[in-house]
């Protein structure tokens, strides 16, 4: 029996496929060469400590992060903006990342609902203002239901020179000037009903009930 | 990825919404002082004053428009932040501050003097001092109302009295003719803002309330007392009190 044919009866033997027979001449074989049992020695050592040790468990991600160090060739921007587009993905994720992606989606149709959602409409009543001035380039009506902003009501031109508007105006008491071409205030010369400006003037004062 | 690096782009994503949202609220304001000419001191000044009328609970809108108005009339850090400061004041004393920046806000729109700005919104802001233990006494004795923002609406009403020289017992004669008829706080107010309108038809307020105390005695209601206003006609002798309403182009019908 050569030396190869000897390792191949000590590996069957190791790994317990030796018959008894081949065991037994094997046995003899070891005795007689003490070159053969040292190799048998060793062998059979490593496989006892192979069966001892426990076999690794990679930590979670250990092909990406294994991966994501090995040194890379820079690919060129084209390449890496076609990769981009390209490239299939696989995310990998936990319970941990699916309750945070989970919670932000929710966020987010929140924001969206609370954008979208109309305030509850109080009920209005369309006020309609005429202001006479032929001459007038513009004319708009500020007041408090505006913050007094001389360019969000703009008044239309009729054909006779009577500037009007239509506003919805909640319920309260609102106060309100004529603006005309932009700089000059006026009180409404109809108004029924005036309040001191505080500043030496009168603001015409509308009333809406509903 | 891994799990670690998407929990962060996850919280970054959320810092980053979070972030998002104040920057595109403050940015309007930003933009507003950033552009004024006006010293990094006083800008940082004004910011300062605006987050404390803000964190006071004065609507960031009012605030907003002060500002910008302000800025755009060539006002400083300093007249700006007086109207910001005066706000807070009166909102830190239960005051209503609505009428208060309406003053202001409306003073800027119309091109009045910063300084007569300031001495009317602060002439308002005095009076309404004086208006609320006025209203709070009638509460105490039991007028109804109060709820919502009735009561602020009625030191409102009073301190609009005050400032047309409408002394407080007038004020009172009002009331007490508003409580004989078990009258409401909101009736009240009514009554009391009839005073100023009549006022500024150019009726003495002191005449005016008088002529109120007495419709209310004789059982006028709120309908009663808004005619009562609309037909009083501005006094022949006072035409020339208002010249913006003879001046007014030619806005006759």
């Amino acid at each position: 029996m050569n030396r190869d044919k000897d390792r191949e009866a000590m590996h069957r033997m190791l790994d317990g496929d030796a018959s008894p027979e081949e065991q037994k001449v094997l046995n003899e074989r070891i005795e007689a060469d003490p070159a053969l049992k040292e190799e048998f020695i060793k062998l059979a050592g490593a496989v006892r400590m192979m069966k001892e040790s426990k076999r690794p468990v990679p930590p979670p991600f250990f092909t990406a992060e294994v991966m994501g160090k090995l040194p890379r060739r820079g690919p060129s921007l084209v390449q890496r903006f076609r990769d981009l587009f390209s490239d299939s993905r696989v995310l990998r994720w936990n319970m941990s990342t699916a309750a945070a992606t989970a919670g932000m989606v929710v966020i987010a149709i929140i924001v969206v609902v609370l954008l979208q959602r109309e305030p509850q409409r109080e009920p209005t009543i369309t006020v309609k203002m005429s202001y006479s001035s032929p001459k007038a380039q513009s004319v708009a009506v500020a007041g408090n239901f505006n913050k007094w902003s001389a360019d969000t009501h703009r008044m239309r031109k009729q054909s006779n020179g009577i500037w009007t508007i239509a506003i919805p105006l909640r319920a309260g008491t609102y106060t309100y000037q004529f603006v005309v071409d932009g700089r000059t205030w006026i009180v409404d010369p109809r108004a029924g009903i005036m309040q001191d400006d505080g500043f030496g003037s009168r603001n015409g004062v509308v009333r809406v009930n509903i | 990825m891994t799990g670690m690096s998407m929990r962060k782009v996850t919280v970054a994503s959320l810092l980053l919404l979070v972030g998002a949202s104040i920057a595109a609220a403050t940015v309007d304001r930003s933009r507003t002082v950033e552009t004024a000419k006006i010293s990094q001191k006083g800008k940082a000044d004004l910011y300062a004053r605006a987050y404390a009328a803000t964190s006071v609970g004065i609507p960031r809108e009012d605030v907003d428009i002060i500002i910008a108005r302000g800025m755009k009339r060539g006002g400083d850090a300093a007249e700006i932040g007086r109207f910001l400061d005066l706000c807070v004041n009166v909102k830190k004393q239960d005051l209503p501050v609505g009428p208060v920046l309406d003053r202001i806000v409306q003073g800027l729109s119309k091109r009045t003097p910063m300084t007569q700005i300031n001495t009317a919104s602060q002439r308002l802001a005095e009076k309404e001092t004086m208006a609320l233990p006025v209203v709070d006494a009638f509460l105490k004795q039991g007028m109804q109302g109060g709820k919502n923002n009735e009561r602020e609406k009625a030191i409102e009403a009073v301190a609009r009295t005050f400032e047309q020289s409408v002394s407080r017992d007038s004020i009172a004669e009002i009331g007490s003719a508003v409580q004989k008829r078990q009258g409401s706080l909101s009736f009240f107010t009514d009554a009391v803002n009839s005073v100023t309108y009549l006022a500024a038809k150019g009726i003495p307020g002191e005449k005016a309330s008088k002529m109120i105390a007495n419709a209310v005695s004789t059982g006028a209601s709120e309908k009663d007392l808004d005619a009562l206003v609309r037909q009083t006609k501005q006094p022949e002798n006072d035409q020339n009190r208002w010249p913006d309403v003879d001046a007014a182009y030619d806005g006759h019908l």
